[in-house]
């Protein structure tokens, strides 16, 4: 197992090399810097100043050197200054004033959705056919087919326009009411309907794969075994078909760990809550490419890092699983 | 059946504690001050500041520059400012946002202010330094003639330390903007400036350049910048001047920020906390949330009446809408918030009276730039034809739903009034048959498919612009009306800024039609883009905003003319000309005027917005919201 | 194909005389059985139909705008209503439908091909080529989708080769699927990858091998075959997600440009209306989701069909 983490390690480090490259390269593709568009806004200026203030952000080298004191000072831990979002704000702190709000967010978004959308997959898998197994599969159908933006907004027109002075109204979108300082019940409020609209489609889909993952368990043998060696129902399925029906919600779970971090754009941009995932949609479109880098980096690390676990989880939950 | 159970009894409690949490939670979000007339409902106690119904304010007095008296300490109230974009930044010196401009007004008072009936009015000092009341005045003899304009800073200016501001602070400004280390947005005009003299502790005189330092800066360069920055100055024969030159002076705290680089100065904690002298000190700015603002007492120009201000950032049109419905914001300014394609929503939730919105023409001017070296639109009878198959009082009165008026020239009406003249104006009106008829004459015939060719060749062009609502609205529009009198119009939506990069298709003129806004100045002079030399080309390293190509040399000399002189009397004739020879050439065809949209509700009163680059809070100190 | 065993011979004479079903009819039958998944490739089938047949059932142009008939009811005239141009409803709706099914067939059956092709060549082939065919997989899946799609967006928008291949009314449209299958290629290798490796350890691959069947042939008659399961579910599945995956670029000003109607950018345009005409925004979205709705349905279906584990 050791030097299987090791092995992995390694291959991380190269990869986000490769990445880090690979998308600095890309980005320079992309035509357009931070100052483009500023004389549009102010006719007098010169390109002579254009040069001038693309200069002082150090875009008059060539990307491969840019590359390389751009790698130089990441090791030291100077991540760059943003050109665009927040301008001369250090790329790490425009980074961790954002990082807290879209972890919270997407966390309280897992983990309800996992609450949901297991016990329902169980029930549905346990119960299959019966009108609540039909319910379930058309709601998360339902879920499934719904675009995330156009749900936002609905969701938001009900409960802040049509239901306003009603014990049921909520916030149109931000974190918390400003200057309120911190009041629990404010922040939930605030919580509720990003976390429903991002919850909706997780648990339309991990509520199905639950269920499919459920039954193909309980059509088992050992499921037949267990049962015909007098174990209570509840002991069967819980200890022996669960636990295995487990493992590939894991590969879900891995696959959403790299979402805390990055975010979710739109809902995020719809609800104006302040995470990364708007904050990167900026700094693109704004070719604020300091943040752009740093957030990538960040991002693939973490993707990489939760595949990590996801495998390392695998070998945990399925005995026959072994790495070399 | 006992799971079963479990699970049933688990998603049952789910389903009540969700609702419940909502239920149990406090009221909502109130409104700041006692509600308005129209709503029914009484206003809701907030947890944590009691809303005390506010005294009935004394009559504020027409807005005047001389400083009021001291009025009544404010009721605590709060006023919430929607933007749909965050400032990258409070330094008033870096960046060019019109998100941080609105926030910026709040926070400083300026020497001089350009308000919403188009006058430049004093603020922050005295009186506005004009040639006309000796404020400004020609000093020098020949080649070190200069233009000198002094500035007299009005007592009480202070910044909100308490440090009185004073000409020392204007000398710094004039140091830092022209460092050129100091990332400054647009220094055009300061950069023209040789010296700013501090007489004493209120009068600062900034003197121009006068014809020799000018030479010799385009040389050399000036303080540290290059000469290339002063190339348009190589063979200066007048004193430097400016059509805006009472607009020079300008004022940073010098005792906080001589203390900080200038490369640092982006980075420093002034940027995001800044101490300014205007009628609201910072509190608070969470990142990507809203920016607090607490009334400054002291304001020399009058306390605001309004107690906080907080700037929240909305960034989701729908959203702001919906804030504005449940009644959550007060005002949504012009930045990036609801514009004219959502005025019918606007006007009904007028009708409701709660809120008012406001449709101010502005000087921005949205237009066509034909690209004169295209084969078709090279021959000036098919850029009328084009001007005559444009339906643009359509336009106003279906996409801009009769909020704003067609424009015929690059000056709108009344920016500035002495220059606007129908009278030197070619019109033209929606005419399809006459564009028919142009295009005929132009040699053009209809091919089998409708479309018109010409040598072989169809008339087929492409229209780019951004992928904006309004845009795209527009442009379809036209190209059906184009395809009427024959014209294939392609269209190209450039999400983003990428109609504006420099690799874009403006700048490199790889364009055949560009469609998109100009801010325009409340001075006709656009030398930018009227005179050849600003074609931007590989050979002048792609400066110039004369992205059409425009070359005509009776144009230059009249351009060149109307920047260097600074009466009115002169001028006049000059853009009267100018306007005569660009409408009767049409390198650009004007579409319309560009409409700010703003909201707020129906009771604040002395909310005066301008259609310039003034943004909606500059008179903030005077807002009041009556109950 | 390998012959079934019939449930439940009677006599020898049956056993001898009873028709063989093929593996292909088998799964149809179990197909059959899955009521939902019928509805569903019925419904999928009209849309294709309605969508296909566009230019010839629908009433007006989708372009043609008509400024005073704006935001119209529905009427005997424009059975949808028009929208904010005066354009018929219906008649776009038809078109966008066209437009956005076929950019998400077309990229589904491309990353389908592209992904089967890296997955069993990484899987059979072992070594480097695996290496490096999945670990860019993987770097695939690290990078930013949304970056990469601004990026490769404007990228591709540009580039002279794009334009003259598809011709530039079409340029759009190709950077569209371009990126749909750049960004799907990966989960179905990973998939065939998969199934691979543990299918090249068998018996009839090495039956094969010992019959001098070249890699290539092993590969594509072997191998992909009986991968197909996992690969038709995951694609029917990727078609949903393609859909509504067009709509969000549309929403973030990346997806097909107008006056091209596509039910994502139908959806987002008339997302700026929902104050004014909220069912402007409920065609395209009914639409969107009958689509995903049958396509799910679709692959449930087939996925019970193809899993020879379950009962006839």
């Amino acid at each position: 197992m050791g030097t299987f983490l090791l092995r992995r390690l390694i291959q991380t480090v190269v990869l986000l090399l490769i990445i880090s490259a690979f998308v600095f390269f890309l980005i320079n593709l992309a035509p357009g810097g931070p100052f483009d568009a500023l004389v549009f806004g102010s006719p007098r200026v010169s390109q002579a100043h254009l040069e001038r203030l693309n200069q002082l952000i150090g875009l008059d080298k060539p990307w491969y050197i840019r590359y390389f004191s751009w790698l130089r000072n990441v090791v030291v831990g100077d991540w760059g200054t943003s050109w665009g979002v927040a301008y001369g704000q250090p790329v790490l702190t425009v980074i961790a004033e954002r990082l807290p709000a879209t972890v919270l967010l997407m966390g309280t978004a897992l983990l309800l959705s996992l609450l949901i959308a297991l016990p329902i997959g169980i029930y549905s898998a346990l119960r299959q056919y019966s009108w609540v197994d039909y319910v379930v599969t058309a709601l998360s159908f339902f879920g499934i087919a719904m675009p995330t933006f156009w749900f936002g907004i609905m969701l938001i027109i009900i409960f802040a326009v049509v239901l306003k002075d009603t014990p049921f109204q909520l916030p149109t979108g931000g974190m918390m009411t400003p200057g309120m300082g911190f009041d629990l019940a404010d922040r939930v409020r605030h919580l509720i309907l990003p976390v429903a609209v991002l919850s909706l489609f997780n648990v339309a889909q991990w509520s199905r794969f639950m269920r499919s993952s459920m039954l193909e368990i309980l059509n088992q043998d050992y499921m037949r075994t267990a049962r015909a060696k007098g174990l209570r129902e509840q002991v069967v399925i819980l200890k022996h078909g669960l636990r295995n029906a487990l493992i590939p919600i894991i590969t879900i779970i891995g696959l959403e760990i790299p979402a805390l971090v990055s975010g979710a754009v739109v809902t995020e941009f719809i609800f104006s809550w302040p995470g990364m995932g708007q904050v990167f949609f900026q700094a693109v479109f704004a070719s604020d490419w300091p943040v752009v880098q740093g957030i990538v980096v960040i991002t693939a690390c973490v993707v990489i890092l939760s595949n990590l676990l996801a495998d390392i989880l695998y070998a945990v939950a399925d005995p026959r699983i072994r790495y070399s | 059946m006992r799971p079963s159970r479990v699970l049933l009894t688990f998603i049952a409690v789910l389903a009540l504690v969700l609702p419940s949490l909502a239920a149990c939670a406090p009221a909502p979000a109130p409104t700041p001050t006692p509600a308005p007339k129209a709503a029914e409902k009484p206003a809701e106690a907030k947890p944590a500041e009691q809303a005390k119904p506010a005294p009935t304010p004394t009559p504020v007095p027409a807005p005047s520059p001389t400083p009021t008296v001291a009025a009544k300490p404010a009721a605590p109230s709060r006023l919430v400012i929607v933007m749909g974009q965050q400032p990258d930044t409070l330094h008033p010196g870096i960046g060019s946002m019109m998100a941080k401009t609105e926030v910026e007004y709040a926070l400083f008072a300026w020497p001089v202010v350009f308000n919403d009936k188009g006058e430049y009015i004093p603020w922050g000092v005295e009186q506005v330094p004009t040639l006309d009341n000796g404020g400004a005045r020609f000093v020098g003899e020949g080649d070190d003639r200069h233009l000198e304009v002094t500035y007299k800073i009005k007592k009480g200016n202070k910044w909100h330390d308490g440090t009185p501001v004073t000409a020392k602070d204007m000398r710094y400004q004039w140091e830092l903007y022209l460092d050129p280390k100091f990332p400054i947005a647009d220094r055009s005009l300061i950069q023209k400036v040789y010296d700013v003299t501090v007489v004493d502790e209120q009068t600062a005189v900034y003197k121009f350049m006068s014809a020799r330092q000018a030479r010799e800066a385009a040389q050399k360069g000036f303080r540290g910048l290059d000469a290339k920055e002063y190339a348009d100055f190589k063979d200066q024969k007048d004193p430097v001047v400016d059509p805006l030159y009472w607009t020079v002076g300008g004022y940073l705290p010098s005792h906080i920020l001589s203390k900080i680089p200038a490369d640092q100065q982006e980075a420093s904690e002034f940027a995001r906390k800044p101490i300014g002298n205007g009628p609201y000190k910072f509190k608070e700015w969470v990142p990507d949330q809203s920016i607090t603002l607490e009334a400054n007492p002291d304001f020399f120009l009058g306390a605001p009446k309004i107690q906080t201000v907080v700037f929240r950032i909305i960034k989701d049109t729908n959203a702001q809408l919906a804030a504005l419905q449940a009644g959550e914001v007060d005002v949504v300014t012009q930045v990036q918030g609801p514009d004219l394609d959502k005025a019918p929503e606007l006007d009904r939730l007028a009708a409701q009276g709660t809120y008012k919105p406001y449709y101010i023409p502005g000087t921005p001017w949205e237009h066509i730039d034909f690209n004169l070296d295209n084969e078709h639109l090279k021959d000036v009878r098919v850029r009328k034809a084009i001007a005559h198959a444009i339906n643009r009082e359509q336009l106003v009165e279906k996409v801009l739903y009769g909020k704003s008026r067609v424009a015929h020239s690059w000056i709108m009406p009344g920016s500035p009034a002495w220059a606007y003249d129908e009278s030197c104006l070619v019109k033209y009106e929606y005419n399809p048959e006459k564009a028919k008829q142009l295009l005929a004459e132009a040699g053009y015939k209809p091919g089998p498919d409708g479309i018109l060719v010409k040598d072989g060749k169809k008339l087929t062009l492409k229209l780019s612009t951004t992928d904006a609502a309004l845009r795209k609205t527009t442009a379809q529009i036209i190209q059906q009306q184009l395809k009427q009198v024959g014209i294939d119009l392609q269209l190209e939506f450039l999400p983003g800024r990428g109609l504006f990069e420099t690799k874009g298709p403006l700048r490199q003129r790889t364009f055949e039609l560009g469609m998109y806004t100009w801010l325009s100045l409340p001075d006709p002079d656009r030398i930018d883009y009227m005179h050849s030399k600003n074609i931007p080309s590989p050979a002048n390293n792609f400066t110039g905003n004369n992205f059409p190509g425009w070359r005509n040399p009776k144009a230059d000399q009249l351009a060149v003319r109307g920047s260097q002189s600074l009466s009115e009397k002169e001028r006049k004739p000059i853009y009267c000309e100018l306007q005569r020879l660009w409408t009767d050439e049409l390198p650009v065809l004007p579409l319309f005027q560009r409409v700010v949209v703003t909201v707020a509700r129906a009771n604040l009163e002395n909310y005066r917005p301008t259609g310039s680059s003034t943004p909606e809070t500059w008179n903030i100190h005077e807002w009041v919201l009556r109950s | 194909m390998a012959t079934a065993v019939q449930p439940y011979p009677r006599d020898e004479e049956e056993v001898l005389t009873l028709p063989e079903l093929s593996q292909w009819a088998l799964i149809w039958r179990r197909f059959r059985r899955h009521h939902l998944g019928l509805a569903g490739l019925a419904l999928l089938g009209a849309l294709f139909i309605v969508a296909y047949l566009a230019p010839v059932l629908a009433p007006y142009d989708p372009t043609a705008i008509d400024l005073n008939a704006q935001f119209a009811y529905p009427s005997a005239q424009h059975w949808l209503g028009t929208d904010e141009l005066g354009r018929d409803i219906l008649s776009r709706l038809m078109y966008a439908s066209r437009v956005t099914l076929s950019v998400a067939l077309v990229s589904t059956l491309l990353t389908a091909l592209v992904g089967t092709a890296v997955g069993a060549i990484a899987g059979y082939g072992g070594g480097w080529v695996e290496i490096i065919l999945m670990r860019t997989a993987d770097i695939m899946l690290a990078m930013p989708t949304l970056l990469l799609l601004l990026v490769l967006s404007k990228m591709l928008r540009e580039m002279e080769g794009v334009k003259a291949l598809f011709g530039a009314e079409n340029v759009s449209l190709a950077v569209i699927v371009i990126i749909l299958v750049l960004f799907g290629w990966m989960r179905v290798a990973r998939l065939v990858h998969g199934s691979v490796l543990s299918l090249r350890e068998r018996e009839f691959v090495e039956a094969a091998r010992a019959l001098g069947a070249s890699p290539a042939r092993i590969i594509l008659v072997h191998l992909v075959p009986n991968t197909f399961a996992p690969i038709i579910v995951a694609s029917t599945l990727g078609f949903g997600e393609r859909v509504i995956l067009e709509s969000t670029l549309s929403f973030l000003g990346l997806g097909i440009t107008p006056p091209h109607p596509s039910l994502g950018n139908m959806l987002s345009e008339a997302q700026g209306y929902m104050f004014r005409n909220p069912l402007l925004a409920v065609y395209p979205g009914m639409v969107i989701f009958l689509t995903v709705l049958a396509i799910n349905f679709l692959g449930d279906a087939l996925r019970d069909a193809l899993d020879p584990r379950m009962k006839v």
